[in-house]
């Protein structure tokens, strides 16, 4: 596959794309990709909202730990991701 | 502890200024920041690991960034600055490397944060802040969405529409809550000043204007639409005192909606290290008190850039340079340092006085709580919508601090960043009194979330036990 049409041209060698795994769905990324970007070009819908680590909506849980911030946090290689239900989402 | 001639938090536009200042004449600097590759926002780059990516070595960015290889310059990346535990002191968290700096002179560089408003369906997926956008784009080469429509007050608004564009998104519309082509005719003089930036924003309008982007200005989104993610926007006229006009309201379909009102700096260290601070609007809130040295009312620790009050990258540069020349001229008065900082000051003036331009044409109007609706959430962390402020008002919760420990805004992850101002808006408005006046919440380390496992690598003496005269000594 390409790297999807999200994703702008230059950077990304098709040889160094791995997946990590988003609620139980495999997602493609590439190294140094952040979860965030991973998962908006995989069309994940992720929550995102300043993209600079302050309004930490964005948080999920990478391999049980929770609290990671997706838009500063590097995706890696088998990575397991749980995204949060949105607070907004529960009222 | 680590110890500095200058401690600078923030590696930005005004971050990178200071200590490339401060290394040229001599000084040690350690230079911390909360991203994993300098240039702040301003200059954000692709990830280290992409390839085929020109990085940024020449040009001004090219020539800021080279600091950072310095010898007398500490980096640490990755790095959230959490507290000002006593004068001179910072306490940072990085990993296994926290701890804390003491420094003769620090500068407070922190940056600023985008100021989004609440409005019907401002928590949807695909609902981002400009800044939010722009970082996706420039700092991870992805595309926020598609098919975009971004709206709010300022002028970022063009730059995060003309990003959206090189990046290959539709822009649908640019919606701009002044009355901004009425304006701009009338004042068009005092912007001729920066013919540059002028020329800039002019053709980036007529690249968007060719591509299809509609300009529509004196008006606001009123309501983003979606079940599970952003489906359309809903768009109606403001006036200048902020009434909306709901009998034309316009909807676009779109993927994402892109959301700006201007920013705020970043004041979270000045208000812990006890700097006074006043309330602007046109400088983004509040704003630490500063001398024309830029120099806080602590003494020692100055304010410069974006964090301090919003004026954009090139006051930026001018700022970080001017605070680190002035600590300098505190130690010893040279001719030629006394020179350059009179140089510096012409600057900072000229820009200061486009500063003001570009904020009167933006003006916004009076008020934008005639967005929100009673279902609206204001604080997007713990949910809290207007109906439950009033409510709780109703009560006798009529103060701030009452409204947060009745309803729980602000106590959520964000810690208040993106609701205390709205809160503070309705409150003041309720009591027919300033912004300035009102109870505002204190501000409490640490200024930014950080992992507790972080400081239990901070090597810092354990606090000395109160005697306890029952206890034979030395037990
Ligand atoms: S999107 Fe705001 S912290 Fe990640």
């Amino acid at each position: 596959m390409t790297a999807g049409t999200r994703r702008l041209p230059p950077g990304r060698v098709e040889e160094e794309r791995f997946t990590i795994l988003a609620d139980g769905v495999p997602v493609p990324a590439w190294p140094g990709e952040s979860i965030a970007a991973a998962l908006l070009a995989g069309a994940r819908s992720p929550a995102y909202f300043c993209g600079m680590g302050v309004c930490r909506e964005c948080v999920v849980v990478v391999n049980g730990q929770a609290g990671v911030r997706a838009c500063m946090t590097p995706a890696a290689p088998g990575m397991t991701v749980d995204t949060l239900p949105r607070r907004g989402s529960q009222a | 502890m680590k110890t500095a001639d200058i401690a600078i938090v923030g590696a930005g536009p005004a971050g990178l200024a200071a200590a490339g200042e401060a290394v040229g004449h001599g000084l040690s600097v350690v230079l911390m920041d909360d991203n994993s590759q300098p240039g702040g926002q301003y200059f954000r780059q692709l990830p280290h690991q992409f390839h085929h990516v020109d990085r940024i070595r020449g040009g001004r960015a090219g020539r800021l960034f080279k600091v950072i290889d310095h010898p007398r310059l500490h980096y640490l990346p990755d790095c959230v600055v959490w507290n000002v535990p006593e004068a001179g002191v910072l306490a940072y968290a990085a990993g296994a490397d926290s701890g804390r700096v003491r420094a003769d002179a620090i500068v407070v560089a922190a940056g600023a944060t985008d100021r989004p408003l609440p409005f019907p369906g401002w928590t949807l997926p695909g609902v981002v802040t400009a800044g939010g956008s722009q970082n996706m784009i420039k700092g991870q080469g992805v595309r926020p969405g598609e098919h975009v429509v971004v709206a709010g007050n300022g002028p970022l608004l063009l730059v995060a529409a003309m990003t959206l564009l090189n990046a290959g998104a539709t822009v649908r519309a640019l919606v701009e809550a002044a009355p901004f082509q009425k304006r701009a005719r009338s004042r068009l003089m005092s912007l001729s000043r920066s013919p540059t930036l002028l020329a800039q924003a002019l053709s980036w309008r007529l690249q968007l204007a060719a591509a299809g982007t509609s300009f529509l200005t004196g008006q606001a989104v009123i309501e983003a639409h979606g079940a599970s993610a952003l489906e359309a926007v809903s768009i109606a006229p403001i006036d200048h005192l902020g009434n909306v006009d709901r009998t034309h309201v316009t909807t676009l379909r779109a993927d994402c909606l892109v959301v700006g009102n201007g920013l705020a700096p970043a004041v979270e260290l000045t208000r812990l290290a006890g700097c006074a601070h006043h309330h602007d609007p046109l400088l983004g809130g509040w704003t630490p008190r500063r001398s024309a040295d830029l120099e806080t009312t602590v003494p020692g620790l100055y304010a410069v850039g974006d964090g301090a009050a919003i004026g954009g990258m090139e006051l930026a540069l001018a700022e970080g340079r001017t605070a680190v020349l002035a600590a300098l001229l505190q130690r010893s008065a040279s001719a030629s340092l006394r020179r350059r900082r009179r140089n510096l000051a012409r600057r900072l003036d000229r820009l200061n006085r486009f500063r003001a331009a570009v904020a009167d044409i933006f003006a916004p109007p009076e008020t934008f709580l005639g967005l929100i609706t009673p279902a609206t959430p204001v604080c997007r962390c713990e949910n809290v919508t207007l109906a439950e402020l009033e409510g709780s008002a109703a009560e006798g919760a009529t103060g701030m601090v009452q409204q947060k420990s009745t309803t729980r805004l602000s106590m959520g992850r964000c810690q208040g960043r993106y609701c205390l101002a709205t809160l503070a808006d309705l409150v003041a408005t309720r009591r027919g009194i300033g912004v300035a006046d009102l109870d505002w919440p204190r501000i409490r380390p640490p200024a930014r979330p950080v992992r507790l496992g972080d400081l239990l690598h901070e090597a810092v003496p354990p606090p000395a036990l109160p005697e306890d005269p029952h206890l034979p000594r030395g037990s």
